[in-house]
């Protein structure tokens, strides 16, 4: 590794492979805007639309990597997805398609090692308190 | 897929039902879980609740916006009951279930694992059910033999939530609850025939039960007035099939049920300590339960130690003795309850218990008996029928003679005398109206001069002339006479404290 990269980035790096060998299609990484971001957005099987956030840790100190994901970044998500479903340049490609899922994927790095799980359907809008 | 529909479930304010309409829809969009239509939190709990076992028994819980909402929404929705309405809506809203009859109610919590709890308050949501129409009811096996015991409305019990699909699908029936048969009150009380002398006493609490009126006894330790106030459940007539249903639906709410035999099959008799708080004898709480008051509906509310209970908590007698129920109102809404009890109270004569026994063992102060015996306020006084004072009973018993009678005599006798003021009046003596006072409780001239004497005596209120004339209905009644005689008169005007 020549550069010099955070470990968050790595993570999403190392995400995103693991997404492409899954047969998930990316369809955007790190999506910004004015109230918030996505790590990942992609596309299962032509039909189901990701919206995924990686959450990257060394060792258990803080709990797991998916508890990272409270009820302000729920609500955050929701909010950026929402926003980004209304783009014209996405209604065009994605605004058929019949159902979206917020997913997490976290990655755990444990002596030595990476540990990767992906928490499909993670929560729904709503579960931060209507 | 029909995207939307309805499932009737039932909310309860107090003893009262309300129709709660599930209505769910499921559009495309990003996904969502969103229950609206003013619920508690216990409420919102459900949508992990239902997520969970909609999975855990193999059905899909759709990615789509899911929105559900319980209608009327101005009235607050709360606990955990919805969990099967709800979980049902979803499953036929996205075209997973077919077929939920219209005139069918719905209510259960959910375990994660898809088996169904038990219902506070299924009987009288069984009740409000039948009230609202429905011609059938799904509700936790563990609630179904409280729910059978309303006729007329078909009660499927299932253990787990998949019995309720598999039926709807038309897979598998489930077995109907039997109707629920009364069992014989198998419970075996103290008996009357245990306690010593006290003839007076006996002779008070049988006027008073036999009337349902409110009765005071003051004694010294020793003197056995706790001892007959306990035996009282032993003369008690038996409850008749409305009163067990509404006694039932009351215990109900509280979560004082059993789920074998739920149904009350004597009289309550409620001895709460002096220690009770303002909310215990009342109710509240945040779901606003029954108090005692509540649980003594058709029953006895016995407060031993009168003097010793909170200030507030006698106070709040009143409203009750007068109208038979009881309202409590608080922030999250306010519910009416019946409270119709008959009130039982017993005190020593002064603080320390001995004042006026023979061997002098009271140093109480003339200023700490009177102190003691005030904390009981006139208003209070005033809605005491029957006060009794008892001698101690060495003395006592040197006069008594022979076996004493037991609890089944008396209670013949009661049950005719109840009998003949049911027949004639509908209520018991100390339900009374005004107007029943006026038809059934005339009295000639001499006990008119007898009544004036009292009244100047002891300057009754109205509340209490009224409240002696219904004392002497009952002796007359007791003793088989169509009207109220002198010698009748003269032993209510006798029950009245002439201290209070
Ligand atoms: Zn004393």
């Amino acid at each position: 590794m020549g550069e010099k990269i955070t470990m968050g980035a790595w993570g999403e790096r190392r995400a995103a492979e693991y997404l492409r060998s899954e047969g998930i299609k990316l369809v955007e990484t790190n999506f910004r805007s004015k109230i918030g971001e996505i790590d990942i957005i992609a596309l299962e099987n032509n039909k189901t639309v990701l919206f995924i956030e990686v959450k990257t840790r060394a060792g258990l100190s803080q709990g797991l990597p998916c508890e990272a994901v409270n009820k302000h970044k729920m609500r955050r998500l929701s909010m950026v997805a929402a926003y980004y479903m209304s783009l014209n340049s996405v209604r065009a490609s994605l605004g058929n398609m019949p159902e979206h899922r917020f997913d997490v994927i976290e990655i755990l790095l444990l002596n030595g090692k990476a540990w990767l799980r992906h928490i499909r359907d993670a929560f729904r809008i709503g579960d931060a308190g209507a | 897929m029909r995207n939307r529909n309805n499932i009737t479930s039932i909310g309860l304010a107090g003893l009262e039902g309300y129709k709660v309409e599930v209505e769910t829809s499921i559009s495309s969009g990003l996904p969502a879980f969103i229950i609206v239509g003013l619920p508690d939190s216990s409420v919102q709990e459900s949508r992990e609740r239902v997520r969970v076992v909609l999975k855990n028994i193999g059905f899909e819980f759709p990615l789509k916006r899911i929105l559900v909402n319980l209608a009327p929404a101005d009235t607050r929705k709360e606990g955990p009951i919805y969990d099967l309405p709800i979980a049902l809506g979803i499953l036929e809203a996205s075209g997973q279930l077919e077929g939920i009859p219209k005139d069918c109610v719905f209510v259960g919590e959910l375990s994660l694992e898809g088996s169904l709890r038990p219902v506070r308050g299924m009987l009288p949501i069984a009740l409000s059910a039948r009230k609202h129409g429905a011609k059938e009811i799904f509700v936790p096996k563990d609630s179904a033999a409280e729910a059978a015991l309303v006729r007329g409305i078909t009660v499927y019990p299932a253990e787990h939530v998949s019995e309720i699909v598999e039926h709807l699908q038309g897979i598998n029936e489930i077995k109907r609850a039997g109707e629920y048969a009364a069992k014989e009150d198998e419970e075996t009380y103290h008996d009357f025939s245990d306690v010593k002398g006290q003839p007076g006493m006996r002779r008070a609490l049988e006027v008073a039960v036999s009337g349902a009126h409110n009765i005071l006894l003051c004694g010294m330790a020793g003197s056995g007035k706790s001892m007959m106030a306990k035996r009282i459940p032993s003369i008690l007539p038996p409850m008749s099939m409305d009163e067990m249903i509404e006694s039932t639906a009351v215990h109900s709410i509280a979560g004082m049920t059993g789920k074998a035999a739920p149904l009350l099959p004597h009289r309550p008799f409620r001895a709460p300590h002096h220690s009770v708080s303002s909310a215990g004898i009342a109710g509240g709480g945040k779901s606003l339960r029954p108090g005692e008051m509540s649980l003594a509906h058709n029953g006895v509310l016995f407060l031993d130690e009168f003097p010793e209970f909170r200030r507030e908590v006698m106070e709040s007698l009143r409203q009750p003795i007068e109208d038979g129920r009881l309202t409590i109102t608080r922030a999250s809404g306010s519910v009416t309850y019946p409270s119709d009890f008959m009130l039982v109270c017993a005190m020593n004569p002064c603080k320390c218990g001995w004042y006026g026994h023979p061997s002098g063992k009271c140093e109480c102060s003339c200023d700490s008996v009177k102190n003691y015996r005030g904390r009981i306020s006139g208003p209070i006084m005033d809605r005491i029928d029957i006060y009794v004072e008892a001698p101690p009973v060495d003395y006592e018993e040197l006069t008594s003679k022979g076996e004493n009678e037991p609890s089944s005599a008396i209670r013949e006798r009661v049950m005719i005398a109840r009998e003949v003021q049911l027949s004639r009046q509908g209520t018991v003596n100390a339900r009374m109206s005004h107007e029943m006072i006026e038809a059934h409780c005339g009295i000639d001239e001499e006990s008119g001069k007898l009544m004036r004497a009292a009244y100047e005596k002891f300057s009754l209120s109205a509340r209490a002339y009224n409240r002696i004339l219904k004392v002497a209905r009952t002796v007359a009644d007791m003793a088989g006479s169509v009207d109220i005689g002198f010698a009748h008169l003269a032993e209510a005007i006798r029950y009245r404290n002439p201290h209070g």
